[in-house]
């Protein structure tokens, strides 16, 4: 490419951008995309699920895994029975 | 007449295959030409060519029509380009292949190319603004927009731009 004076200059650019743009053509440009920002409602919902999951998971486990005095905790009457049987025997003792 | 505004989804593969052109170009007009053969000239267009890919993506859903897409992305890459050109993001999320980078750089090894982008680095950002509409073909009334400008104000302004261009001396003439 020659560029005899200075008035061609801006022609030289133009010339050069249909090569960049030939360049373009053929260019491969790859996205990775998890990396790509959330948007923060798309956070919001998988916090709101979190707190959800692990208040039932609480739940579950305070029903179904036995107190320290074996009784379950879902059975609550027997749990009130129990209480009462030993504070029955317990003045029984003391008597 | 009722303007109705439809919603349209653009992923960030469509928005470049389309207009990876401009982005080029806009890094080619934009990253310094100190060091044009260096991993630092390269990291920097990659930088560049990322940072004005996702702020596209971002800019999308406001993208109204007002002017031609491709005026859009002339505007939002030389913004992008004048503003962030010194606090790029450091993750990598648009790769750019390592053959157009060499391409490129081929490109910008011509002498009277290499020249000219000399010359352009000396410009101040609304000079090279200025020039970067004029060689795209970007519409004056939208320049003008652009630019806060009024149209006759910007072909005033272009024309000075060119001819500092034209009469500007190499280095090693000065």
């Amino acid at each position: 490419m020659t560029m005899k004076n200075n008035d061609d200059i801006l022609e030289v650019l133009e010339q050069h951008w249909e090569r960049v743009d030939e360049i373009a053509e053929q260019s491969h440009v790859r996205v990775v995309r998890w990396h790509l920002p959330e948007s923060p409602r798309r956070w919001v919902r998988s916090i709101a699920a979190s707190v959800v999951a692990i208040a039932a998971a609480a739940v579950l486990l305070f029903i179904t895994v036995p107190q320290p005095d074996g009784i379950y905790a879902s059975n609550l009457s027997h749990r009130n029975e129990a209480i009462e049987y030993i504070n029955k025997m317990r003045t029984e003792v003391i008597l | 007449m009722v303007k109705l505004h439809i919603h349209r989804e653009r992923s960030i593969e469509s928005l470049l295959k389309e207009h990876k052109g401009i982005i080029l170009k806009v890094c080619a007009m934009y990253v310094p030409h100190r060091h044009p053969h260096s991993e630092e000239w390269r990291e920097d267009v990659r930088d560049l060519f990322q940072e004005i890919a996702l702020k596209l993506v971002e800019s999308w859903p406001k993208y109204r029509g007002k002017c031609s897409e491709s005026t859009w992305v002339y505007r939002i890459a030389t913004n992008v380009a004048i503003s962030n050109l010194r606090r790029f993001a450091k993750r990598r999320i648009v790769l750019v292949d390592e053959t157009t980078l060499d391409l490129l750089e081929a490109e910008a090894d011509d002498e009277i190319v290499e020249r000219l982008y000399r010359r352009i680095d000396k410009l101040s950002d609304d000079e090279r603004q200025l020039i970067t509409y004029a060689i795209g073909k970007v519409p004056l009334k939208e320049v003008a927009d652009i630019m806060g400008l009024t149209e006759d104000a910007v072909k005033h302004r272009m024309q000075r731009t060119k001819e500092k261009l034209r009469n500007m001396k190499d280095d090693y003439e000065e």
